[in-house]
């Protein structure tokens, strides 16, 4: 029988990776390139799960998967050589982030007519619809967990300190207060990994603006508003005044991924900023004593609200060169099966998954986290084109270095922003 | 005169065997110039079709101010460097060299090890040595009474591109260190022998013997520095990320950022050709200079 050729190009998103093991420096170390089923997602803890999923489906349709698996930071120009290369492409997981440049490139099938997908969208969460969507068409279907955000803290220096955990900014300062005899730090974060600083600013924007955080983003692109508008600078003064404060330990720009991670489970910070894909993280291995818990990022004004930022899962896209769309399609409606959503979900921990019919995880982390997920705005560095996203990353961590001003930062953003303007951007909604 | 059956047929076997060399060459070292050349004449975001746009992305560089910083940035990375690597590199050249050191092959692996490390290893185990909150650098430093000089040394942009300095000097020195071994080795003894019978001091024979006579040596060392501290990525890339706020941006990390993920190739390659212009005249005018006063023994 003819085996038809189904070639996957997997890419080890962000999201996915810090997903599914928090083991994200071993994946951004191993870039693998090739027709090997080596994935870096076999290193993770769904590996086992992603493997007999690909086993699965070569074994129902008679195909052979070929996986190229890249770390999300090289995937451009990893993709860029392997399109050079003549290489097979049929399927692609996108990390979110990346959609709106595939799909704005023309290098994605449209997902309607011959290749509609509303069978699949009904049962997947409504939002990781509107989230794939851009300019009127949607271009991928949402595979994987939906994640969120929150505010980690160690239980044991809690209750050592006898404090409960912040609810507004100015809990941050009393926790410092005591914690400071102690010699531990309030806050870790990865600060030398610029892009994680814009979650900071995501949630406090979205503070700020009364969850209109998306919304006033779209409005800014379009030109109807500028980023050094007062909204934009109070957000990055607040940021700052976390550092201001001492709130971040010494040197946080310095800490990587392992280090940020390392030093709150080490008990040297209390409290830890970040997103559900680290809870597996947490549970793996942990040093004795290490009891992490989990609340909303604190308000830096008691009349915000809460506001936490998250993604819409992985993007399954079709290649618009594949010579397997048919069988492309396919292989993305079993990817997100209830089955298979259900499959990886668990081997994932994840918080919740896109496919409605399949709980999350019933990690105690987890059940706290998917109760932050109704006042989960989508990442906006996913609507933001990548020079500013690049321009928000390296104010932010100046911001919070205390090198630029709330005021400069926005300037900078802003003349990026325009320099784009003049060399022909424009918005796509 | 007169070219003989054999001798043809020693050419013709001779540029036989070169042959798959050469096109090995020119398929992955000339052909992507070339390549590179043409793709920096493009406005291409890597996926869509290219559009030739002539000098345009050599004339937004120039006035680009973020790629003037950052070319600034390597001006600077180049010449300490050059200088640290090689100035070191000789000193431990002559101390490893002498024949009265002890267990000599322990203390060369010892220095050359950096090198052989690979350099995200490197950059890593130096983010760790560096970090401000828990780094050896400034435990160090706090331990002998010097808490004044511990910092951010990654994050604070008054001595972060000078920290980048120092930790490629610690990876590159033992390679120059080789090479300066390797040139002191090749030198005459009998010129030092009938030196120091004449009374000159152990200063003297180095001023006026042995560094002439290693001229050449030393112009490949300051070449092969001078190009690494011009095209260095992976250093910069793993510690800072051209960071904070740009204040370690190396024209490489630039052209990363600009080329990946910004989506502009075409500007991206721009960049890496104004470097090599760059270097190629550097280049030439070190290769003359040392060339001119060589000495032959």
């Amino acid at each position: 029988m003819l085996r038809k050729v189904i070639s996957v190009l997997l890419i080890s998103m962000l999201s996915l990776s810090f997903a599914l093991s928090g083991v994200y420096a071993q994946q951004r170390k191993i870039v693998e390139y090739g027709i090997v089923t080596g994935l870096d997602l076999l290193n993770t803890p769904g590996a086992k799960a992603w493997a007999k999923l690909f086993k699965d489906f070569e074994t129902r349709y008679n195909v052979k998967i070929e996986t190229h698996n890249f770390a999300s930071e090289t995937f451009v120009q990893e993709f860029m050589a392997a399109r050079m290369g003549g290489e097979q492409i049929d399927v692609l997981l996108l990390n979110g982030q990346d959609l709106r440049f595939f799909a704005t490139s023309g290098m994605l099938e449209p997902l309607k007519g011959k290749y509609n997908v509303s069978d699949i969208n009904k049962r997947l969460v409504p939002f990781t619809k509107q989230v794939y969507t851009i300019g009127g068409t949607q271009w991928a279907v949402s595979v994987g967990g939906i994640s969120s955000s929150g505010l980690y803290y160690n239980k044991t220096i809690f209750k050592k300190i006898g404090v409960t955990p912040p609810r507004v900014y100015k809990d941050y300062l009393v926790i410092r207060d005591k914690l400071r005899p102690l010699g531990i730090a309030p806050l870790t974060h990865m600060g030398q990994i610029i892009y994680m600083w814009p979650m900071w600013f995501f949630v406090t924007y979205g503070q700020l603006t009364k969850g209109k955080c998306v919304d006033l983003t779209t409005e800014t692109l379009k030109g109807e508003m500028k980023f050094t508008d007062q909204s934009y600078v109070q957000a990055f003064r607040y940021i700052q005044q976390l550092a201001k404060d001492e709130l971040f330990i010494p040197g946080v720009n310095t800490l990587n991924r392992e280090a940020a991670i390392g030093t709150f489970m080490a008990g040297k910070a209390a409290m830890f900023f970040g997103g559900s894909w680290e809870i597996p993280g947490f549970r793996n291995n942990p040093p004795a004593g290490f009891d992490p818990g989990l609340v909303h990022t604190p308000k830096f004004e008691e009349d915000f609200p809460y506001i936490e930022t998250g993604g819409a899962g992985n993007a399954a896209a079709i290649y618009k060169d594949s010579k397997n769309k048919d069988l492309a399609l396919e292989f993305i409606r079993f990817l997100s099966s209830d089955e298979n959503a259900k499959l990886l979900a668990e081997a994932e921990r994840q918080v919740m998954t896109s496919n409605k019919n399949v709980p999350g995880s019933d990690d105690p982390l987890a059940t706290i986290m998917r109760r932050h997920l109704p006042v989960t705005k989508v990442f906006l560095d996913w609507i933001w084109p990548p020079e500013v996203n690049k321009a928000f990353q390296i104010n932010l961590q100046a911001l919070v270095g205390l090198q630029t001003t709330p005021e400069d930062a926005a300037k900078y953003i802003q003349n990026v922003f325009d320099d784009l303007v003049k060399k022909g951007y424009k918005f796509i909604e | 005169m007169k070219v003989t059956a054999t001798k043809k047929r020693e050419w013709l076997i001779a540029y036989t065997l070169i042959l798959p060399a050469f096109l090995v060459y020119l398929i992955f070292r000339i052909y992507p110039v070339f390549y590179g050349f043409f793709l920096s004449l493009q406005d291409w975001d890597g996926f869509s079709a290219m559009r030739f746009i002539g000098f345009g992305n050599y004339r937004e560089a120039f006035n680009d101010k973020i790629f003037l910083l950052s070319l600034g940035h390597n001006v600077i990375y180049a010449i300490f460097t050059v200088i640290g690597k090689n100035i070191l590199g000789f000193i431990l050249a002559l101390f490893l060299t002498r024949k009265t050191i002890k267990l000599m092959p322990l203390w060369r692996t010892i220095f050359f090890i950096p090198v052989v490390v690979s350099t995200v290893a490197f950059g890593i185990i130096w983010s760790w040595l560096l970090n401000a909150s828990f780094g050896l650098v400034n435990e160090m430093l706090r331990a002998i009474g010097l808490s004044v000089l511990a910092r951010s040394w990654l994050s604070d942009p008054k001595v972060v591109l000078l920290t980048l300095i120092m930790v490629d000097i610690a990876k590159w020195t033992g390679y120059h260190t080789v090479i300066y071994i390797a040139g002191l080795q090749s030198l005459p003894s009998e010129l030092f022998e009938a030196a120091y019978i004449d009374g000159a001091r152990s200063f003297q024979v180095v001023r006026f013997i042995t560094l002439p006579l290693l001229l050449p040596i030393i112009g490949i060392n300051i070449l092969t520095s001078l190009i690494g501290g011009f095209s260095v990525f992976d250093l910069v890339f793993i510690l800072t990320g051209g960071g904070p706020l740009h204040a370690s941006e190396v024209i490489m990390t630039r052209m990363y950022s600009v080329a990946f993920q910004f989506h502009r190739v075409g500007y991206g390659t721009a960049m890496t050709f104004i470097m090599f212009i760059v270097v190629f005249i550097l280049s030439v005018i070190q290769l003359r200079l040392t060339q001119r006063r060589s000495y032959e023994f």
